[in-house]
């Protein structure tokens, strides 16, 4: 009798802990996508899984690039706060507007971002490759070129490469898209504001900027060198845009013993 | 014989010396340092091939207007319709630009005009509005006839917006729009029956509509106002409490100006929405213990939370409002080496901190205007301020930052060749005074071989003590004649050594001073330096 309860006992721990285990496995891979992601790889079709893939890596050199003034290597730059920052107007003497070092910034930022993630679209693609031939598909790629696009409040990121799966039937994708909602077309067309300001007067009023565009936060930091870092902030996201600028430069005393 | 040699050799090494300190500028296409058209020191220039022209880096013993390829001018962006002016041209044809040598003025391609999109409007380049109407996927319309950018925004404002009334699965309803975008929706085969009601609310009970008056609010990205919504979620008037069953305001569209309490912040209002960020307030959500009659929306403050400032002003700053500081301690320490000129700002709640250019070359000047502090930097001008030798040129201030300080005796900055005062009082007479720097200028005087010495040098003098002994001192030591920096005793007269202190650290970081936060500096030198007794007479 007592053996009888005994074994009722066990099957309802058995059924508990396995209501419990596959409770914790559904909440898990409700929870956490990317637990998903790498179960289910199978059901995502190559656009997300390229886009996916090169996501991050792509926020990630826009992070960077919006923080050294457009460059991922700055050349000719001031230190602040640790960051290299990029000169986009320059002059070395004294008393006079700076020359403006990169006049078009918009392709100058796409064209640094294309290379930068070249690698990783590549890579991208290899993945995918592997993924989907480790599904038993065959897999052709034909690379392509890699271009990026700044647009107002967006990034988008286009691959023109070719793709063929093989399996039961033949699927081409020819063209692979990937968008960032960013809004660094709109900090540079701040900037660039700032740059001609800079290169005609010699000086900005930050002030002048924050009354018209209530979304934008600019700063302006003069160092000692008279190199002004100007950091320009969308207040709904933070996302920054930074660059420096020495124009109208002064000596210390009258300049005689300096320049 | 010997002397006319040495006397040759000492000239010749002082010319050997200004020819080697004045170096032929080069203009550098781009420098080692990475910076592009600069004028500098040839051995600056960069070296090696440039990969965009696979030519070699040019230098040019000129300044960089004289050549072709730094000489500077308009760079037009093509692709995105900007000109931007002082590019060198090689950065604009490298770049993909297209570099004009006149003034953006006078190019055709950069000329603005007024750039029209639904109820938006841009002044910028034609090419600008055709970017941006293609961007938003509107049609270009492009006013090159408008002159300037309030013209422009004053043909922004939509004339045309109102009710837009259709039929979509057999229910009239309504969408708060434009005409053209009304318009534009008619080609949707989804709806049907379109009738467009200029002026008119959707939720217009004469419109019969499913749209009607709701208590809910919301705020609208760019603009300050709160407003309502109807019940098809469209935007409705400013909010006001006592309009909620009003069927006019739910009817019409309204003004700013026609709109509750138009020339107020309505700063936490509970009853009206009509906020400006001119005058401190946007829309916001409510924070607790202050909720609106209706909605979550109130006239939020923009104003900011400053200590300093409400110490000073009794109150605290104002959104948009800007006021001076300095770095030192003290006020009295204003012009202490170390000292430097701040502008404060207040935007959106935040207080944000601006520096004058260094070496205080620059200094805040702060005004009011209705009531708001304003503040900017100016130059310091104090450069001429020694030349001046009279009390009313010193104190002009087209003339220069200057202050002018009577005595001491027998000194003043402005000297002729054997050290006499050329300062001149009221009748044109000479008098003992100094016209000096209000703003004492920094020096980097921990350099060596900078200016420091020769500016600071200016307020510098001897006083010679002529000392006697005879049967009449008594057989000691004893100052004879006018004593103008020593007593009797021999002891320095201090209001001399203040006196001519004040005049010293005056001219700039020189002298014996504490610093801004009132602390000593590194040398310890003293102001008067007392030195040996030479023995002249009998």
């Amino acid at each position: 009798m007592a053996s009888k309860y005994n074994k009722r006992g066990q099957i309802t721990i058995f059924i508990i802990i396995a209501v419990v285990v596959v409770a914790f496995i559904a909440l898990a891979y409700t929870i956490y996508p990317k637990i998903r992601d790498s179960i289910g790889q199978e059901s995502k079709n190559p656009q997300s899984f390229i886009s996916e893939c090169v996501k991050d890596e792509l926020e990630q050199y826009v992070d960077l690039i919006s923080k050294q003034g457009g460059s991922l290597e700055p050349e000719h730059f001031s230190m602040y706060m640790g960051d290299k920052i990029e000169y986009l107007c320059y002059t070395n003497e004294y008393y006079k507007t700076c020359t403006v070092q990169q006049p078009m910034l918009k392709q100058h930022i796409e064209r640094e971002l294309q290379g930068s993630i070249a690698p990783q679209v590549d890579a991208c693609f290899n993945s995918l490759k592997s993924n989907y031939e480790g599904k038993g598909y065959s897999v052709q790629i034909q690379p392509g070129e890699v271009k990026v696009e700044l647009l107002p409040k967006k990034i988008i990121g286009t691959f023109d490469y070719k793709v063929t799966i093989t399996k039961d039937g033949t699927e081409t994708y020819n063209i692979f898209n990937i968008m960032l909602n960013n809004n660094l077309y709109e900090l540079i067309s701040i900037s660039n504001s700032i740059i001609e300001w800079e290169t005609t007067y010699g000086d900005v009023d930050p002030g002048m900027y924050m009354t018209y565009y209530k979304d934008l936060k600019v700063e302006k930091k003069k160092q000692q060198d008279s190199t002004k870092i100007y950091i320009v902030t969308d207040k709904n996201d933070n996302k920054i845009f930074q660059f420096a600028s020495r124009s109208v430069a002064w000596p210390p005393g009258l300049g005689l013993s300096n320049e | 014989m010997n002397k006319k040699i040495l006397l040759l050799i000492f000239v010749g090494i002082f010319l050997i010396g200004i020819v080697s300190s004045t170096e032929i500028s080069y203009c550098c296409e781009k420098t080692i340092g990475g910076a592009w058209c600069l004028e500098t020191n040839q051995d600056n220039c960069a070296t090696g091939i440039n990969p965009e022209t696979n030519s070699p880096y040019r230098k040019a013993p000129t300044s960089c207007e004289s050549t072709s390829y730094c000489k500077t001018g308009t760079c037009i962006n093509g692709q995105e319709g900007t000109c931007l002016p002082n590019v060198p041209q090689i950065r604009c044809q490298e770049e993909g630009g297209l570099w004009n040598e006149k003034p953006k003025e006078e190019i055709p391609q950069c000329k603005l005009g007024c750039c029209l999109m639904i109820d938006q409007a841009a002044f910028v380049t034609q090419t600008k509005c055709k970017r941006m109407s293609n961007l938003y996927g509107l049609e270009t319309i492009f006013k090159g006839n408008v002159q300037n950018e309030l013209q422009c925004i004053a043909l922004s404002f939509p004339k045309e917006k109102g009710a837009c009334v259709y039929e979509k699965d057999y229910e009239k309803t309504c969408k708060q729009t434009t005409r053209k975008d009304c318009q534009d929706m008619q080609s949707n085969p989804d709806y049907s029956n379109f009738e467009f009601h200029e002026g008119y609310l959707c939720s217009a009970e004469e419109l019969a509509t499913n749209c009607g008056p709701s208590k809910k609010t919301t705020c609208v990205e760019k603009e300050d106002e709160v407003y309502f919504l109807d019940t098809c979620g469209n935007l409705a008037n400013i909010y006001d409490s006592e309009k909620i069953d009003n069927v006019e305001y739910w009817t019409y569209i309204k003004d700013k100006d026609e709109s509750c309490n138009p020339d107020n912040s309505n700063t936490n209002s509970k009853i009206c929405g009509n906020c400006d960020s001119f005058l401190s307030s946007t829309c916001m959500a409510y924070k607790s213990g202050n909720k609106p009659a209706f909605g979550d929306y109130i006239c939020g403050s923009l104003d900011c939370e400053n200590k300093d400032f409400k110490d000073k002003y009794g109150r605290n700053p104002k959104h948009g409002e800007e006021w001076c500081v300095t770095n030192a301690n003290k006020p009295e320490n204003a012009n202490l080496p170390g000292t430097e000129h701040f502008k404060l700002s207040c935007y959106d709640g935040e207080v944000l901190v601006e520096n004058a250019e260094p070496w205080r070359a620059q200094v805040c000047v702060q005004g009011e205007l209705n009531n708001i502090k304003t503040a900017n930097f100016r130059i310091n001008n104090w450069q001429q301020c020694v030349f001046q030798d009279n009390q009313k040129d010193c104190e002009n201030t087209e003339k220069g930052d200057c202050k002018w300080i009577e005595g001491p005796k027998k000194f003043s900055v402005l000297k002729d060749n054997e050290g006499k005062s050329l300062a001149k009082d009221e009748d044109g007479d000479k008098t003992y005074a100094s016209c000096v720097p209000k703003y004492p200028p920094a020096f980097n005087f921990w350099e060596t071989d900078t200016e420091a010495v020769q500016e600071c040098s200016k307020a510098s003098t001897t006083c010679i003590v002529n000392y006697e002994k005879g049967l009449l001192t008594g057989n000691e030591w004893k100052v004879k004649g006018t004593k103008t920096c020593l007593d009797d005793k021999g002891n320095i007269i201090e209001s001399w050594e203040e006196s001519m202190n004040e005049i010293c650290v005056s001219m700039g970081d020189c002298g014996n001073s504490l610093n801004q936060i009132g602390k000593k500096g590194y040398h310890n030198g003293e102001a008067v330096i007392v030195g040996s007794r030479k023995k002249t007479g009998l």
